[in-house]
């Protein structure tokens, strides 16, 4: 095969373009810690890299979710548990006024003092972060819980006339979001849940407990009777602080798992579209070496010619 | 035989010599033209033709010297038809390589501002939504993520059929190309036939002829054949585009009612017998192609388009039918109703995909309750908007006769078919120019002029001449000797 200067000087040519080509790719390497840098240029890795990054971003999608619900059970929690100490102290104040040799003003201290954790319990049932109520179901523009003498409503409709639709359909008023694949979570807890329903509402059982002292025939049976329907409702009470504990856990569980998914994920994102700095600076070395050579090569091979040697 | 013979023979060696010497040095000044193919000089031997019985050297026949036959082109046709076919497909496949990269990019295949992610942002945005339906601040938010989706699609495919545009209107500049590229060859055919009638070879000429077939196969897929008498035909998926001394031209037609579909963008057609080019290769089947491709496998603009499309159209039926069904949150005088939309209903394009002008005038347009807030305070009933929450995830979306299946799903298919088609494009195009630069070194070791060889042949001359020279001087000194005897 005869070989001539054009065949000479584009082989020439299209080397050192290849050599230069390979530079400017590890190049991009070495400086950006990407293998490559359009996804067409290696289509099977692309594509299991946006598989990857889908399900990440699946999982990333539950963040904010979780963020949110997180909040709001702390929220709750906060709120939840200062009734729990407000009832606490209702009870012992329960057990104080059985006391015969009280006297009447300080029966009266007793029931003010009463109704003042009552009042407190109404604006924790009403607590509101950033202007939210959290208690109110459906409802968090308005207080969920008012007062009217001893009437007391929930959104609007007094609880001692609420019938058991209106209960039921108070008590669906759930506010949930998905926290993982198939996963979703109440994050509002109903006043009513907390407080009781119809006539047994803590509310209305602390008014009645303030009018007996007040009254002054408060004694052993009526602490009885006070002490058990008390009891009830602290039990409600109880039963919220455990059901937010064990979502405050559930969410933690959750987190924790899709933590290390998402790491689990990165690892394998990493593998597919991040170099090795070592291999890298390697191959940038290897092709930088190939690029010299082929000027080289090719300044000495196009330069000669028989006429250098003709005298 | 006279006694002179011997200085004519040296006369045809030194004028053979000198010629000899010029054609080198025309293919040493050509070295570099392109197109060129490098000329050789063919010599012959001129024998004693006199049938002379009884010369005056005996019964020996003396040769009278060297002549010159022929300066002859070195090329082989095959290789010529070889280098034209590679290069059809060659400019073919690159011209569709470099479209699809285009589509890529315009497409932001892989950014963080690309469609998909912005879908991921609205969605992520009505999660958060669902968890504070009451609140103003993120429903904004979802408003903004929506009109950032529309406006990314709208950018999208505009920026697509405005792709599409500038190569249909490369595809009518092309055609005017080609038959301008006709006109150029017919002048040459006739200039080479009246230079040949006496004989000698236009070489010059036949080598701008052939540099102009080259090109014209690079832009559209072209054979080409030279008869024995000499008539110069260029032939094209059948017909015949240049005929010696005629011209078929190819006319670019648009607006033509009979072709609905494609009517509007241009259409070539043999002018003279109204049929529809059949291309094969070159940049213009490319251009075609990545201009009209509307299938998965011969994947163009329109199949990216109506993919976006079918996204578009089925984001909007599904949104719409959820918020519809929802209640909206009351604001100002406007009561909290029932059957608002999300997205606009009309013209669904993902060129025209827009927020509803319910959405954009108020983002409490958002239907997220199940019931109406006109008489209740229950503002975080977020029942409805859990659909749209729930149609992140949802499977087997169907839009008219087109199954989408999930909408994120979705997207990412569409992407990563591009990806794919445009990675195996530009495999293919690579290795096809490995293939047209092989057949190009193969025809340039044929036909290229090396210079070495020029040098050895210059130096071979030189000494014939030097040598014939040398020749003469002896006659000379012979001469001189009879002519000195007497």
């Amino acid at each position: 095969m005869r070989i001539t200067n054009g065949m000479m000087a584009r082989r020439s040519m299209k080397d050192i373009e290849t050599a230069y080509k390979k530079l400017s790719d590890t190049s991009y390497s070495v400086s950006t810690g990407k293998k490559y840098e359009n996804a067409y240029d290696d289509p099977v890795s692309a594509n299991s890299l946006n598989r990857l990054k889908s399900d990440k971003k699946d999982i990333a999608k539950y963040y904010s979710n979780i963020d949110n619900a997180t909040a709001a059970i702390s929220d709750m929690e906060t709120a939840v548990k200062d009734i729990n100490s407000c009832m606490q102290k209702i009870m012992e104040l329960c057990t104080n006024a059985n006391n015969s040799s009280l006297s009447s003003s300080a029966k009266e201290s007793l029931s003010q003092e009463i109704q003042q954790y009552k009042e407190q319990i109404i604006t924790d049932l009403n607590y509101s972060s950033s202007g939210v109520y959290i208690f109110g179901g459906f409802n968090t523009k308005n207080k969920p819980v008012t007062a009217d003498g001893g009437v007391y409503g929930y959104n609007g409709i007094d609880t001692l006339l609420m019938t058991d639709e209106e209960t039921a359909s108070a008590m669906s008023e759930k506010v949930s979001v998905n926290i993982s694949k198939g996963m979703s979570m109440d994050i509002r807890i109903s006043a009513l849940e907390i407080m009781g329903t119809g006539e047994n509402n803590m509310l209305n059982n602390i008014d009645a407990l303030t009018n007996v002292i007040r009254a002054d025939v408060f004694n052993n049976e009526s602490y009885t009777a006070f002490n058990k329907v008390l009891e009830d409702n602290y039990d409600k009470v109880l039963i919220n602080i455990t059901k937010i504990g064990a979502a405050a856990n559930r969410i933690d569980s959750v987190k924790t798992q899709l933590k290390s998914r998402e790491s689990t994920l990165n690892d394998r994102i990493s593998d597919v579209e991040d170099i090795d700095t070592e291999k890298a600076i390697l191959n940038y070395k290897l092709a930088e070496q190939a690029y010299e050579a082929s000027l080289s090569a090719s300044v000495s091979a196009i330069q000669l010619s028989l006429l250098d040697f003709i005298e | 035989m006279s006694t002179f013979s011997g200085i004519e023979i040296v006369r045809k060696s030194l004028y053979v010599n000198q010629k000899a010497i010029d054609i080198t040095g025309h293919n040493i000044a050509n070295a570099n033209t392109e197109g060129y193919t490098r000329q050789q000089i063919i010599l012959e031997a001129v024998g004693d033709n006199s049938r002379t019985l009884f010369s005056s050297s005996g019964a020996t026949n003396i040769g009278r010297g060297v002549q010159l036959a022929q300066i002859k082109q070195v090329r082989d046709d095959y290789y010529d038809s070889m280098y034209r076919k590679e290069m059809g497909i060659q400019a073919e496949l690159s011209t569709e390589s470099s479209g699809y990269i285009y589509i890529n990019s315009l497409m932001r295949n892989g950014r963080d501002d690309s469609i998909s992610n912005m879908l991921t942002d609205l969605f992520d945005s009505i999660e958060n939504l669902a968890a504070n339906t009451e609140n103003m601040t993120i429903r904004e938010e979802v408003k903004q993520n929506a009109i950032l989706f529309t406006e990314n699609l709208n950018i999208t495919a505009d920026a697509l059929m405005q792709y599409k545009t500038e190569l249909n209107d490369d595809v009518a500049t092309l055609a005017y190309e080609i038959n301008d590229k006709a006109y150029q060859l017919v002048e040459l055919n006739k200039l080479i036939c009246e230079f040949e009638v006496t004989g000698a070879t236009a070489n010059e000429l036949r080598d701008q002829r052939n540099l102009i077939a080259d090109d014209l196969s690079g832009l559209m897929s072209v054979t080409v054949n030279e008869r024995d008498n000499g008539e110069f035909q260029v032939m094209s998926g059948g017909y015949c585009l240049v005929d010696h001394y005629t011209v078929h031209e190819i006319e670019v037609k648009n607006n033509l009612e009979s072709d609905a579909v494609e009517g509007t963008f241009n259409q070539l057609y043999w002018k003279d017998t109204g049929t529809k080019v059949l291309l094969t290769g070159g940049q213009l089947k490319g251009m075609q192609d990545i201009r009209d491709g509307n299938s998965q496998d011969k994947m163009g603009i329109d199949y990216v388009i109506s993919q976006l499309d079918d996204l578009a159209g089925s984001i909007v039926e599904q949104f719409n039918s959820i918020n519809s069904e929802g209640y909206t949150l009351p604001y100002g005088s406007n009561l909290s109703v029932s059957g608002a939309d999300f997205f606009n209903s009309e013209n669904l394009k993902a060129s025209n995909i827009r927020i509803s002008d319910a959405l954009n005038e108020n983002a409490s347009n958002i239907a997220a309750s199940d019931v109406s807030l006109n008489d209740s305070a229950g503002t975080s009933n977020n029942r409805n908007l859990m659909k749209l929450v729930a149609l992140r995830d949802a499977t087997g979306i169907m839009y008219g006769d087109a199954s989408i299946g999930n909408l994120e799903d979705h997207i990412e298919s569409v992407f990563s078919k591009v990806t794919i088609t445009t990675g195996y494009a530009k495999a293919r195009a690579s290795s096809q120019d490995e293939i047209a630069d092989y057949i190009s070194s193969q025809r340039d070791s044929v036909s290229g002029v090396s210079l070495t060889e020029e040098t050895i042949n210059l130096t071979t001359y030189q000494k014939s001449y030097e040598a014939a020279a040398n020749v003469m001087q002896v006659i000379d000194e012979m001469l001189d000797t009879l002519i000195n005897m007497i």
